[in-house]
């Protein structure tokens, strides 16, 4: 998963149906290529491995995080992985953020949970918009650009339904429930989007969804400073970067249009987003 | 006030600016007001009806109850972001 490489091992056979399902399109290396990161998700050890079975996350070989339920063993790869890239890769500075892009210009989605940015980017991406990221936007501080990993698309209770309706060709994952994040599923990412993986893009707009129900799609200028704070506090790694992380931010938000954006509709967010940058749909 | 430098950013046409603490690495955002009273206070104290009559005189198209007022929210930004303290005489 440009740019990094993931070595995955398991004993759960499920999970290698999943990741065959999901990283469909994604070129697999051989064993003895080098990998950025070492993870494993496998059975937990013991009676807990037949008995209501628990898997557990490991990196370079190291325990991680608490066992869960076996039949979560896909989200819980996901979410090693995003804390793999969030926690390590300082070459970038990390925003929890959804990224799409067209015609070289990308737009960030930097939104806390629930705001509706993974349901929005699910949504924009079958329409047209390239996915580079639905969870972590990796920002080059140097060249002012953004990469992302186009990795598969994490939807959460209710927005499973919704994005299924709205693009009925999507794959998904069985949906799992019970988890910490309520029920999600996992949308295997446009063929398209993977393709163009090492592509990166310049960051256009910044745009904070708000998901309201019933809300008419409006678009409101959102101030840079206030915007600047935003993007520092979901930076996983603006601290580690010190001034240059507060110098990188002020570019960046000096350089994108700043707005945010209430809805409720997808059909509706898809005629506002077509529209914001050519300028025909502007705050 | 203390021992610190602060990088600023500001923004076009906007009242609130950023500012990076050198020292101590937090971020704040203050308003426009704040970024003057945190220059002015570099040299030396100044008592806070000192810094609402230097405001005025500043920016003497604004109306100066106003100024009063934007002096009074930016002493609360600069105190809770642990940027400055009172001094009693």
């Amino acid at each position: 998963m440009h740019p990094f490489v993931v070595r995955v091992r398991s004993d759960i056979s499920r999970l290698a149906d999943d990741i065959c399902l999901m990283y469909a399109d994604f070129p697999v290396l051989d064993p003895g290529e080098f990998a950025d990161f070492h993870v494993e998700v496998s059975f937990e050890r013991g009676i807990r491995r037949w008995l209501k079975p628990l898997a557990r996350f490991y990196f370079d070989g190291r325990p991680s995080f608490i066992p869960l339920p076996a039949q979560q063993a896909f989200p819980m790869l996901e979410w090693g992985i995003n804390w793999c890239v969030a926690a390590h890769s300082h070459n970038f500075l990390i925003i929890h953020a959804a990224v799409i892009e067209r015609d070289g210009k990308a737009i960030i989605l930097p939104a806390p949970p629930g705001s509706g940015k993974s349901t929005l980017c699910a949504a924009l991406i079958n329409r047209g918009w390239r996915l580079l990221s639905d969870e972590l936007a990796l920002y080059d501080m140097a060249e002012n650009l953004v990469y992302g990993m186009a990795r598969p698309v994490n939807l959460k209770n209710a927005s499973i339904k919704i994005v299924s309706a709205f693009a009925p060709d999507v794959i998904m994952t069985p949906a799992v429930p019970d988890t910490t994040k309520g029920t999600v599923a996992l949308m295997r990412p446009p063929q398209a989007s993977v393709f163009r993986i090492a592509e990166p893009a310049e960051p256009a707009m910044i745009v904070l969804p708000n998901y309201q129900h019933g809300a008419d799609p409006l678009l409101e200028l959102h101030g840079k400073a206030q915007t600047f704070m935003l993007i520092a506090d979901q930076s996983f790694n603006y601290n580690v970067h010190g001034r240059a992380g507060f110098d990188a931010v002020g570019e960046l938000v000096e350089r994108c249009r700043c707005v945010r954006f209430t809805y409720s509709c997808l059909e509706h967010a898809e005629q506002v987003f077509d529209g914001l940058l050519d300028g025909s749909c502007h705050a | 006030m203390r021992n610190t430098t602060l990088a600023f950013r500001f923004f076009f046409e906007e009242d609130a600016v950023v500012a990076y603490d050198e020292m101590s690495g937090d971020t704040h955002l203050l308003s426009i007001v704040a970024r003057e009273i945190f220059e002015t206070l570099i040299d030396s104290p100044v008592s806070v009806q000192g810094l609402k009559d230097l405001l005025c005189s500043r920016f003497p198209e604004d109306v100066p109850e106003l100024v009063s007022e934007g002096v009074d929210v930016a002493l609360v930004q600069l105190l809770g972001a642990d940027l400055i303290q009172v001094v009693v005489d």
